[in-house]
């Protein structure tokens, strides 16, 4: 019973390798094993002769005459078809010939031209973003500019009570006006004594204005 | 394309073409115009046809032209008598082979027509691949662009093809009680 269904299988194996086989495209080892095995059985020759049979045959498929209609009723067919001679579908055709060593010239040529009439348009794009990026962030300077002076308006102008500020930044805003006050009447005070000694040097220059006793004052 | 350069191009696929169509449809006739159908739509389509893949371009259109009619016509695998008797007659007409001796063709002009019969009983499918490899010569690289599968797979069809080939060459000799090659 083993021995049966172990020929059996062997027989199965060999016969499903048999076209591999016929047409030599397996390894030398199973080669062999085929070849030993095809001595001894019976029924795998007879099946090696069929597979012998039908690639002889198909190496030697007859190769049927092709009717001479075909030809001429294709040609008149395109004939009555012909291609469209537009510029447009000169232009795409350009892209769609036949390897030709003048149209790949050509093709290229126009391809070049396309990629940098295109690179072209991308560069001045980016200029004027650039441009309009620039004029965009002058327009928010000046108006944030614009912004300050209107505040420092109200500040100025307003009292500090306006301007809804807390108490200790109204304390420093205060401070800080006082600070200023203080300092623009110093300058007041110092253009007063600036205009007071040319004054007097322009009177001391003029001799009918000129006056010894006049003391400078002293900056306090 | 121009017309002269189409005309060309039908002048050298034209007879790959129609053993196509002829070997799927097994019918001169239907073959003459599935091969006619195929370089119209070539020349309709042909902006989009290259040179380097025109070939498998025509003949996955001739075969999905092919096929569609046998769907459409639902073929039988098997053939009639008849039918047959004219596809063995159209298969052995014009072939230029050496005239065999009186004892070779007592001897093998059964078989061969039995292995001719075994390829028209095979699946529309598996007959195309078998077409492409034996009678065009095809690679299975070449094969493979046209029928948009792996080497590998396309190669598996072929050994799956002749061991099915065997299978039917067997039960015809069976039915035929044809005695051993």
């Amino acid at each position: 019973m083993n021995r049966k269904s172990k020929v059996h299988k062997t027989c199965l194996d060999c016969q499903n390798l048999l076209e591999e086989y016929v047409v030599g495209e397996l390894d030398s080892s199973t080669e062999s094993k085929i070849a030993s095995h095809l001595k001894t059985c019976n029924t795998c020759q007879h099946e090696l002769r069929l597979s012998q049979a039908i690639n002889t045959e198909l190496s030697d498929l007859p190769k049927p005459q092709t009717p001479p209609e075909i030809l001429t009723e294709v040609t008149a067919y395109v004939q009555s078809h012909p291609a469209k001679r537009g510029w447009l579908h000169r232009f795409l055709n350009i892209f769609t010939s036949w390897d030709h060593p003048r149209t790949v010239i050509l093709r290229f040529s126009t391809l070049a031209c396309l990629v940098g009439i295109i690179l072209f348009g991308v560069h001045l794009n980016h200029k004027k973003v650039i441009a309009q990026q620039a004029l965009n962030d002058f327009n928010y300077a000046v108006s944030k500019i614009q912004y300050a002076f209107n505040k420092t308006g109200i500040g100025v102008n307003d009292s500090f009570a306006s301007l809804k500020i807390n108490e200790a930044s109204r304390r420093a805003f205060k401070s800080t006006t006082t600070a200023t006050s203080n300092v623009a009447t110093a300058i007041d005070r110092s253009l007063g004594i600036l205009d007071k000694l040319t004054g007097n040097v322009s009177n001391s220059t003029n001799p009918q204005n000129s006056d010894s006793n006049v003391q400078p004052t002293s900056i306090q | 394309m121009t017309e002269d350069e189409f005309v060309l191009l039908v002048r050298k696929h034209q007879d790959q073409v129609y053993w196509h169509a002829f070997y799927l449809l097994k019918n001169s006739e239907d073959a003459k115009d599935m091969t006619q159908e195929t370089f119209i739509k070539a020349w309709q389509h042909r902006t989009k046809l290259r040179q380097k893949t025109v070939r498998a371009w025509l003949l996955k259109c001739v075969q999905n032209l092919c096929f569609n009619m046998l769907k459409r016509q639902k073929f039988q695998v098997q053939l009639s008598d008849e039918d047959n008797e004219t596809f063995e007659m159209l298969l052995h007409k014009n072939t230029h082979k050496s005239i065999p001796t009186p004892d070779e063709i007592s001897i093998k002009k059964e078989t061969k027509h039995l292995v001719h019969q075994a390829i028209g009983e095979l699946p529309p499918e598996m007959r195309s691949i078998v077409i492409m490899r034996e009678l065009d010569e095809m690679s299975y690289k070449e094969i493979a662009k046209v029928t948009k599968q792996s080497e590998n797979t396309v190669k598996s069809t072929i050994f799956r093809a002749r061991k099915k080939l065997r299978e039917i060459l067997n039960r015809l000799m069976e039915e035929t009680d044809e005695p051993e090659i």
